[in-house]
């Protein structure tokens, strides 16, 4: 299990393959590994059968917001969004939504309470399924979605893309709130 | 711990031996020979990577003959960067202030410069054809690409020992290095001597950029990362002393590459524990003779 970030996963992936480390064990890599950079930094050069994940997918879930956005990043840019890109692209948004429910950009408490809860329509969303700010951590809750890199020519320069997704719903992912009391000791 | 594991480890740290002399050895060179600790090495080594990214990934130039290539662009560079604006600091009171400035200035800039004409996503590119696996004796798996490193190390080391004691380039470099005006007086072109020079430790550096691309990303942070371990290098084997810096990377590669596999969480340490104790005990360099020897 891996936890690199960048241009250390690509490096990493490299020496890697020379000593033959995938055909000895499994790779999983979540949060950081599945980056779209990663992908379109390495082109065919990147192993089949890597276990990742990032907080964003180019091609999932398969909705039309996530296509919109896809592509109109790639007519704005010229490439293909990173998993940062969409992460900015949400952070904006919240923003702005606070500040619109509030007024005053400069009321700090208020734009605190505002975003406690606040729901916002992603692109990595999958159906049925509107990301929130849980109010206890202040952390966004989404779905998660895990594949294995394979084959896929459709957003180049990447070669690989991720495939056989295994999905996990945001309620399962949430920390229970004892949890959360003993890691604040109170 | 068993043999084989040893062997790879070894080998592995052979490897980063070979690219850290590769770098360390311009930057020394460059400090025995003008005095100037040119900071920015680590962009052209960066700089190198780029062209290497180019000329391979881009346009598709085969992989060795990208190499020498990547080196020439680098060096040119460099010996623009050195007449342009590191020649107008020499002599200065102050000096040592100077050069940190401008070639600090330098990575700024260099570093920038490569975001603006590549971009700012990772660059990779792949190991050249036939170099993709590994060579296998049993349980030891060494990979082919590493050994064509440690090879060209390997003659990089030896040209550079027959240039610098057989060739008369070689001996104006190390008389540059001792005394310079009286190379002066005895009817050399100094000023062009150091450009050159320059350029040469600079283009070695590119190449190694692009030698080391393959192993690593092509990113703008690389220079920075390279720098620091060249500066190591540089320390342990005595400030302008070539050979130093190839016994110093030796050093530093098989430390790092022995202690990431016996006590992980410490291995940076050791690096610049290793440089630490240097500094107190044998401050001129590990291998440096009594009176400071130079080239």
């Amino acid at each position: 299990m891996a936890g690199f970030w960048g241009g250390d996963t690509v490096a990493f992936i490299k020496q890697a393959q020379a000593y033959g480390l995938f055909k000895k064990m499994l790779y999983f890599h979540p949060d950081a590994g599945g980056n779209y950079e990663l992908m379109s930094a390495m082109g065919s050069e990147l192993p089949e059968g890597l276990v990742l994940s990032a907080r964003h997918h180019c091609n999932w879930p398969d909705t039309e917001a996530n296509r919109n956005f896809v592509n109109t990043f790639k007519k704005l840019n010229g490439r293909y969004p990173t998993y940062a890109a969409e992460g900015a692209y949400a952070g904006i948004h919240a923003i702005a939504k606070a500040v619109e429910k509030v007024g005053n950009p400069d009321d700090t408490e208020a734009l605190v309470k505002a975003l406690e809860g606040l729901k916002l329509q992603l692109p990595e969303d999958p159906e049925g399924f509107t990301s929130y700010i849980d109010p206890a951590t202040h952390q966004i809750v989404q779905a998660q979605a895990i594949g294995v890199t394979a084959p896929n020519d459709k957003f180049p320069p990447a070669m690989r893309m991720l495939t056989d997704w295994k999905v996990y719903k945001a309620e399962d992912l949430l920390p229970p709130p004892e949890y959360i009391k003993m890691k604040r000791g109170s | 711990m068993d043999f084989s594991f040893f062997i790879t480890q070894a080998v592995s740290g052979l490897t980063m031996a070979t690219l850290l002399f590769l770098v360390a050895s311009g930057l020394t060179l460059i400090f025995g020979v003008g005095n100037i600790f040119n900071f920015a090495h680590g962009s052209f080594y960066m700089i190198g990577a780029y062209l290497g990214y180019q000329l391979v990934g881009v346009w598709h130039i085969n992989f060795w003959l990208a190499l020498p290539l990547a080196g020439l662009g680098a060096g040119l560079l460099g010996a623009l960067a050195e007449a342009l604006f590191l020649r107008r600091i020499y002599g200065r009171p102050l000096e040592g202030g100077f050069q940190i400035l401008l070639t600090y200035c330098l990575i700024l800039i260099i570093d920038d410069l490569v975001k603006i004409v590549w971009g700012t996503e990772y660059k990779s590119i792949p190991r050249p054809h036939g170099f993709h696996g590994a060579v296998q004796f049993g349980e030891i798996y060494i990979p082919a690409y590493n050994i064509a490193i440690i090879i060209i190390g390997l003659i990089v080391v030896v040209a550079s020992w027959w240039i610098l004691t057989k060739t008369r380039p070689g001996k104006i470099t190390r008389a540059s290095a001792v005394d310079r005006e009286m190379l002066g007086a005895l009817g050399v072109n100094v000023p062009l001597t150091l450009t050159l020079i320059f350029g040469i430790a600079t283009a070695l550096g590119g190449m190694t950029g692009a030698l080391a691309a393959p192993l690593r990303t092509v990113t703008p942070g690389a220079g920075i990362e390279v720098i620091i371990d060249s500066l190591i290098v540089v320390v342990l084997g005595g400030m302008g002393n070539f050979w130093g810096a190839w016994l110093g990377a030796l050093l530093l590669g098989e430390v790092n590459a022995f202690a990431v596999a016996f006590v992980p969480g410490w291995a940076t340490l050791f690096s610049y524990l290793v440089m630490v104790v240097t500094l107190i005990f044998k401050p001129e360099g590990l291998f440096a003779p009594r009176s400071v020897r130079k080239v």
